[in-house]
């Protein structure tokens, strides 16, 4: 059954600290286990899904006495696989980069319990059981980015992290007890079931409590998501974590917001005639979000700054995609902004992996000292151009096939002027990838390169995987639009049913 | 016009549960000192717990609804889960810094 998948991670994040215990001093060596666990739990939902026969079509409810309700359908399948592929790719990163670090068993353990969350958070179907792996998933997420405590500014990003994202998970919260008192039930087909009611049979000023529930969704999910005026803790929070985890913080646990706002918010708002007084809003948070963090990335001079700056322009990229599904294309909005997902997770996760291998060899995260780094550390050099040239949308790489994707599903539905900002912002952010890639391959080398280290072979496998899946998915993109069509598929027929 | 001296149970626990929330996030807006931020946190917190049992009694009366006496006690359950890390973090960052005042305590802006 494919709801053992929770008890893989759950039983691998209780027997993490045990063996943590038997390893002793060899405690790095942890990161083997945890990427079994990962490779195990995706090898055995494919596996059992190929047991059912096929991948479409499939809605496996698993329900229990006490009211919370499991799901696993082609969203969760989507979400599952981009959480395990970069979960496993960031644990085989971490062998290398952690290993120089003390605490590993506790590290690991919260590494796997980050990723029981997300795991669960895409199969929940009721609210509250969401509820419960968002915040296994922040409280661990807390942790792990002050996991260096040593230093100041790990602590005082994790705590600035915490007290912004504990009060969105409190107003995600606030909203879950308002859908309960006004629907009674916090499954997601009795809420859909319930506005459409409401919105029906009664006027347009009943709409006041959708629109409170909807708006608390909204901004809970959004101070997660990071965009316009919540992104002020991923700057700091991104950059300080330790590399594979920044990997993990940008590439999928700010996409959980991006996957509560797909599974609740969204058929919730598609339903109600009166759509596009939501829509507005989220345009031009879309066209914020993906414009101010654009100017500031240009100002920047550390390099995971940067990236974390562009993982805030891209949620405005996928912030089109579901502006356009509000707008009448619902099927194209969601597809495209679920494919961008897919492409920004592996981009953003082989780029903070790749400067995870630099910071690994020079110690330095400053731009100015990494010049010429080409020539004497290819490999990450080569892996961190790879990510820039996905997230800029050269055509054979993924990043390129969602962008596509994106702009065209805003001109189907009409939004021009959305289409022509995120062309705009796009091209905006190509200016300081190519400037970035110009001096990591065209300049001097600095004495900081010419003294760096040797990378560790584990950082070197793992940037290798996420590269040869980078070239697979770009050369096939039918593997990409497949999943998240399917994906799309759940949530876009509830608009005319 | 809402009559405040005539109101059901359910009405005055969801307005209560509703001040506490604005009581708690106006601490966490206006405060400079980490542990008053927190304890804001956990004002809306209590808030929000409040207004799972306001929206019980308001649905069902004075029949009780075990569903939510259930989730407001798993949440219960993760709020200390988080102010426990909340707090722990907060002892790292005064023995770091000697200070809690977050206007202090900048590299970063709050």
């Amino acid at each position: 059954m494919i709801e053992n998948i929770l008890l893989i991670m759950g039983v691998g994040a209780f027997v993490t600290p045990l063996l943590g215990y038997l390893l002793g001093d060899r405690e790095r060596y942890l990161g083997v286990f945890v990427a079994a666990v990962h490779l195990f739990a995706l090898g055995y939902i494919y596996w059992s899904l190929l047991m059912r026969g096929t991948l479409k079509d499939m809605f496996y409810l698993f329900s229990s006495p006490v009211s919370s309700i499991l799901v696993f359908d082609p969203l969760s399948l989507f979400f599952v696989t981009v959480f395990l592929i970069v979960g496993f790719i960031a644990s085989v990163h971490s062998i290398g980069y952690m290993s120089h670090d003390r605490n590993l068993t506790i590290y690991y353990t919260l590494f796997l319990l980050m990723m029981l969350g997300l795991v669960g958070l895409s199969m929940a179907y009721d609210l509250f059981t969401f509820f419960v792996f968002w915040e296994a998933m922040a409280i661990s997420s807390y942790v792990l980015v002050a996991f260096r405590y040593h230093l100041d500014e790990p602590v005082e990003a994790g705590m600035k992290y915490l007290i912004m994202s504990g009060v969105g998970s409190l107003l995600v919260l606030y909203a879950i007890t308002l859908v309960y008192g006004f629907v009674g039930s916090l499954r997601v087909d009795f809420i859909v079931q319930y506005v459409m009611a409401y919105a029906t049979f009664q006027g347009i000023e009943y709409l006041l409590v959708p629109a409170m529930i909807v708006t608390l969704l909204l901004v809970g999910f959004g101070i997660k998501a990071a965009y316009f005026p919540f992104w002020t803790w991923l700057p700091d929070a991104h950059p300080a974590a330790p590399s594979p985890i920044s990997a993990l913080l940008s590439g999928i646990v700010i996409k959980a917001g991006i996957l509560g706002i797909m599974r609740f918010v969204l058929p919730m708002i598609s339903n109600i005639p009166q759509a596009t007084a939501f829509g507005t809003p989220i345009y031009v948070v879309a066209i914020l979000t993906m414009t101010v963090p654009n100017i500031i990335a240009l100002m920047q001079d550390d390099i995971k700054r940067l990236l974390a700056y562009s993982s805030i322009v891209n949620i405005g990229f996928i912030l089109i995609g579901i502006t356009s599904y509000v707008y009448g294309s619902p099927y194209y909005g969601a597809a495209s902004a679920l494919s961008h997902v897919f492409s920004h997770a592996l981009g953003k996760g082989l780029g903070f992996l790749a400067v995870g291998g630099i910071i690994y060899s020079l110690e330095t995260r400053e731009i100015k000292k990494l010049r010429g780094l080409g020539r004497h550390r290819p490999l990450t050099a080569l892996a961190l151009t790879m990510a820039l040239l996905s997230l800029a949308g050269m055509p054979p790489l993924p990043g390129f096939w969602s962008k596509w994707l994106l702009i065209l599903s805003a001109i189907h539905s009409g939004l021009w002027w959305l289409a022509f900002v995120g062309v705009f912002n796009s091209v905006l952010a190509v200016l300081y990838y190519l400037w970035l890639i110009q001096r990591l391959f065209f300049a001097e080398p600095t004495e900081y390169v010419l003294q760096s280290r040797e990378v560790h072979p584990a950082i070197k496998v793992s940037l290798m995987m996420l590269m040869g899946l980078m070239v697979i998915i770009g050369l096939y993109p039918q593997i990409m639009y497949q999943l998240s069509f399917a994906a799309a598929s759940v949530i876009a027929p509830l608009l005319h049913t | 016009m809402i009559n405040i001296f005539n109101l059901s149970t359910g009405e005055a626990l969801m307005l209560s549960s509703a001040l506490l929330i604005a009581v708690g996030l106006f601490a966490i807006i206006t405060r400079r000192n980490l542990i008053r931020m927190i304890i804001g946190l956990e004002i809306i917190a209590t808030g929000v717990n409040l207004n799972f049992i306001a929206m019980s009694i308001f649905k069902h009366g004075p029949n009780i609804d075990p569903t939510a006496h259930a989730l407001t006690v798993i949440s219960i359950v993760l709020d200390g889960a988080l102010v426990g890390v909340a707090l722990a973090l907060t002892l790292v960052v005064y023995r770091k810094f000697k200070t809690l005042d977050t206007d202090e305590i900048r590299k970063l802006r709050w």
